[in-house]
């Protein structure tokens, strides 16, 4: 596969990270993956740059961790398509997560935004 | 529930198929939905196709990405269970180290014993396609034969001839006999083995030579002259020094002079299992260069069954169906001709079980099979040892269970923990094994017979013994870990809280594993032991059969005098100065000169009294012939039991003898005097007439039931393969030496072989008993004392469980006999029912051994008696040890323990 030129204003997103946001967008109740990649691309107002096809690999990921359970339904528009939700062990795991990730950005954004520390001689 | 769900993740590896068509019916359903959307956003449907696969990405990519994800987290569980395995397996230094050896010593017998297995009886012949080549053999349903084992007979030349001109089933068919040539030329005459074939026989195989060419087509037909010879890859090695300039070069064999036109490839030494590996192969043509004797005169008799026959099956044609065909061929054979061939049939047996023996296949069957038996309970006691232990390890890690139960871990989690874990320890106990097995072969292989060489068989660990010994390991670590790893993966949090994970007595309701293990090993060790029993009395009672003659301060020596062309008045006379001079040498009693070997068998014919012959209804009876000197009686000490034994006055123009032994004479003559009787063989109008009978003699092997043998004037029935046979006054070795040059000085083209003393022959032919025996005393006693280890485990353990229980008894006022009748009542119970189950196996398991034993029956009494009482006291002091320890149990400490 020949490398795709990249979009300087959309950022690509890890593994661990993606992980959470597919989690947080089943909290409200389940959905299908084409539902899941809509809803990222639209409450992240376009910021994030996500083929729809990578997130079936995460959710293989997820399934496999008992976070989340699927299961075939019927989409609004009548399509068949394969429903997301969360079990209880998701639902723990995405307020672990959640925190961990808030004391994570929290701490990137202090040391960003730090005065010039005092160095040693 | 959980279960099923492990095991979906545990089969996903093997289903992609079925995650492949989820994803796809997602993926497909995911792309509808876009292109849905995109038609809604005024896309004509192709542009919304295409801007429908642009968001997705690379479709197969994603694909394969998932499906990687349950393959890799497979590993990673298996690589996480591995590193805490090994935690696990080096903080129970002690346990691992216990666990490792005796399963080692298991996996090691087992390897070892297989390793024989491999190389005798599963070692294809180094042929193309052996699974289509066919042996075919004689069946006599009218010749009466006493000999066991004879049923399938080899062929005649000339009836080989007739099947391979009307088969239509295989290929080709080729014909095949062995004779020891005597090769002389070099410093001293030596003898090689030699296969006389048909020029076909190489071709047949489907064998190409490594150097040089084999037969052409008509090499076997120009008598006397196809002067061309292959020989074995070991001969060219060892004799010839792998030189290339070999082929070319002349061997003299039987005084011929023959070409060498090729070398056979390594490995294969004809068509039998167990061979010398250094061969020479010779075309039927040069039969009359080759033979002497007998041989040479019923060479083309069509009752002759010397040769041994195979054919390539045609495609197409299984085994049924080809002898089928054959069978019509034979009746067609029968009707032409009534009188060599009446009742005489053919049948045919896979040329790679003929290897081993057509006749004799299913009997070392048998005997590897019992020796893999045997190492197989010695390896079952020490699993079910192992299994006792991972118990003991298993209630004290019951916390941790419980614990990481708690914490979410499934069941069928724990329970591939657990089997992670005896998994290793097995793998690790077969490495060890296999160096074990690697030792143990080389004592086997010290220890052979004599008549075994270098090279005859391939003891190699090759790639089946590497997979047998990872199967078992496999299994094994399955099989112990089984037990203790379902129990301890349910841990059962109330139970664990209240008893405080003791309490546990030996007994069913108690403790229904540990009483299963004790009952198992104790009737594992009975059968291992009953075995071991039955073997030893076999082979003492083989040892103390008399072989009808005096074996000690008897010694021999072979040589052929056809092989140098004599005729038979010079070797009439070659034997009378042989005789001579070695009486004459100081030490010589008796001296004698006889055409078998002492239990050698020897030259069958078929025998009929006076007045009848095969075309009176009356069937007759193969029997042993044996062409003597007059001496030879007096040599090896055969008893005259009435008549006279052979003199110098019975010559070639006298009236033909015979002295015959008590069975001959029972045999053809039953309730009447057979002396004075006459005989004759199958179309012979020669009559002999009985003037001796002897006691019998051993004719083919120790333990037959007692055979006809007649006994010829050598001056009368000439054999030129001749056995001198000499009595001494003292040790005979001192003078063999000197019997053997003085022999030598005779001729000195003459090749003298089998030069030993007849204790070490006979010795020799009992190796198989004797090695036999003294492995299954070796396994038994392994068996035994894994056993009583065993045994005294799972008492002790229950001993230390039951601390406060004995304690409260005690401070109750029970006494020290009533604690000790409790705790040893508890093992000797379950002992008891074990040695019951052991019997009922090994009565069922023994009579399939009766076919090996000498003189005993399967289900010696004696064997079963005194192997039920050792294994008693055994188990007794096994449980008495314990017991005893629990009668010193201090009441005051035991119950403030805890």
């Amino acid at each position: 596969m020949a490398p795709k030129p990249r979009d300087p204003d959309r950022l690509e997103i890890m593994q661990g990270t993606l992980d959470l946001i597919i989690l947080r967008t089943l909290r409200w109740g389940p959905l299908h993956g084409h539902a899941i990649a809509k809803f990222i691309e639209q409450t992240s107002g376009d910021t994030f740059k996500i083929e729809h096809g990578s997130l079936y690999p995460a959710l293989q990921r997820l399934l496999q961790e008992r976070w989340i359970t699927a299961a075939w339904g019927t989409s609004t528009k009548n399509r068949k398509a394969r429903f997301y939700s969360l079990t209880a062990a998701g639902r723990k795991q995405l307020s672990a997560e959640h925190s961990r990730w808030e004391r994570f950005s929290e701490a990137v954004a202090r040391i960003l935004t730090a005065p010039r520390a005092e160095e040693d001689v | 529930m959980s279960i099923t769900r492990s095991l979906t993740k545990l089969g996903a590896i093997f289903r992609t198929k079925e995650i492949d068509a989820t994803l796809d019916a997602e993926i497909r359903s995911h792309l509808d939905m876009e292109m849905d959307e995109n038609l809604e956003n005024g896309m004509d449907p192709d542009q919304a196709r295409h801007a429908a696969n642009r968001a997705f990405g690379n479709a197969s990519l994603v694909k394969d990405d998932s499906r990687s994800a349950w393959i890799y987290r497979w590993f990673d569980d298996l690589i996480k269970d591995l590193r805490f395995a090994v935690r696990m397996l080096i903080k129970n230094r002690g346990f691992s180290a216990v666990a490792v050896l005796s399963l080692a010593l298991g996996f090691g017998l087992n390897t070892t014993i297989f390793t024989v297995v491999n190389a005798v009886l599963l070692h294809p012949l180094p042929v193309r396609d052996v699974s289509r080549l066919v042996q075919l053999d004689t069946i006599d349903a009218k010749t009466k034969f006493t000999q066991a084992n004879a049923v399938k007979l080899g062929m005649s030349f000339a009836n080989f001839q007739d099947f391979r001109r009307q088969n239509e089933v295989f290929t080709d068919l080729a014909a095949w006999t062995a004779v020891p040539v005597t090769w002389s030329g070099g410093a001293e005459a030596r003898q090689v083995q030699g296969y006389v074939v048909t020029a076909n026989y190489f071709d047949v195989l489907g064998l190409n030579p490594v150097a040089g060419r084999f037969f052409f087509p008509d090499e076997d037909t120009k008598p006397n002259s196809n002067t061309v010879a292959v020989i074995s890859y070991a001969l060219w090695a060892n004799k010839f020094g792998s030189d290339p300039n070999a082929i070319g070069r002349t061997m003299n064999l039987n005084s011929t002079p023959y070409t060498i036109v090729g070398i056979a490839p390594h490995g294969f030494k004809g068509t039998i299992s167990i061979a010398n590996a250094e061969q020479v192969w010779l075309t039927t043509s040069m039969k009359d260069q080759i033979f002497s004797g007998f041989a040479a005169e019923f060479f083309n008799d069509r009752r002759f069954l010397n040769m041994t026959i195979f054919g390539r099956l045609k495609p197409g044609i299984n085994i049924p169906q080809a002898e089928a065909s054959l069978k019509t061929i034979a009746s067609r054979l029968e009707a032409e001709y009534p009188k060599d061939n009446a009742g005489r049939s053919v049948a045919l047996t896979s040329l790679a079980e003929a290897a081993v023996g057509a006749n004799e296949h299913d009997q070392f069957s048998l005997a590897g099979g019992m020796m893999l038996g045997a190492v197989g309970l010695v390896l079952l006691i020490a699993c079910a040892n192992l299994a006792n232990l991972l118990l003991a390890q298993a209630a004290r890690r019951e916390k941790e269970m419980t614990v990481r139960s708690a914490l979410g871990a499934g069941r069928a989690r724990l329970l591939r923990q657990l089997l992670t874990e005896s998994t290793l320890l097995s793998l690790a106990g077969a490495a060890v094994g296999l160096l074990i097995a690697y030792w143990g072969r080389s004592i086997l292989w010290s220890y052979r017979p004599s008549f075994i060489q270098q090279n005859d068989v391939d003891l190699s660990l090759d790639s089946h013994v590497l997979l047998f010994t990872l199967g078992i390991a496999l299994v094994t670590g399955a099989l112990f870990g089984a037990i203790p790893a379902i129990k301890t993966s349910s841990p059962n949090l109330a139970d664990t809280l209240k008893a405080g994970g003791r309490g546990n007595s030996v007994g069913w309701r108690a403790n229904p594993a540990r009483s299963l293990l004790v009952v198992v090993e104790t009737a594992l060790a009975l059968v291992a032991l009953v075995g071991a029993g039955l073997f030893i009395r076999s082979q003492q009672n083989a040892q103390h059969i008399d072989p009808g003659f005096e074996s000690e301060k008897l010694f021999m020596m072979a040589f052929d005098l056809g092989a140098l062309h004599y005729n038979e008045g010079k070797a009439q006379q070659f034997f009378r100065s042989a005789v001579e001079r070695a009486s004459a040498i100081p030490g010589v009693q008796f001296a004698t000169i006889s055409a078998n070997f002492p239990i050698g068998g020897g030259l069958g014919r078929t025998v009929f009294p006076e007045g009848q012959d095969e075309t009176t209804g009356y069937r007759g009876t193969l029997t042993t012939l044996n062409s003597v000197t007059p001496t030879f009686f007096d040599t090896l000490r055969i008893p005259l039991v009435r008549g006279r034994v052979f003199t110098d006055t019975d010559r070639k123009d006298t009236q033909s003898v015979a002295v015959i032994n008590e069975a001959m004479a029972k045999h053809f003559w039953p309730g009447e005097e057979a002396l004075g009787k006459r005989f004759h063989f199958f179309d012979e109008p020669k009559l002999r007439e009985v003037v001796g009978i002897v006691k019998n003699t051993v004719v083919q092997q120790i333990g037959e039931d007692p055979q006809p043998e007649a006994y010829l004037p050598m001056t009368q029935d000439y054999s030129p393969f001749a056995t001198v046979q000499v009595r001494t006054t003292g040790r005979p070795e001192s003078v063999i030496s000197a019997v053997r040059s003085s022999v030598q000085s005779l001729d000195p083209n003459l090749a003298i072989t089998n030069v030993q003393t007849v204790h070490e022959l006979m010795d020799q032919g009992l190796w198989a008993a004797r090695m036999g025996a003294a492995l299954l005393t070796l396994f038994g006693v392994l068996a035994l004392v894994l056993a009583a280890v065993g045994v005294y485990g799972v008492l002790s353990y229950s001993v230390n469980q039951q601390r406060q229980e004995i304690g409260i008894r005690r401070a109750l006022g029970a006494q020290a006999g009533d604690v000790l009748r409790l705790v040893a009542g508890q093992g000797l119970r379950l002992a008891l029912v074990g040695l019951a189950v052991g019997l009922a196996l090994a009565f069922a398991f023994t009579r399939a051994l009766a076919s090996l034993l000498y003189n005993v029956s399967a289900t010696d009494p004696a064997t079963f008696g005194g192997v039920t009482a050792i294994l008693l006291a055994v188990a007794l002091l096994a449980c008495y040890i314990p017991a005893r320890r629990a009668t010193q149990v201090d009441p005051l400490t035991a119950l403030r323990y805890d």
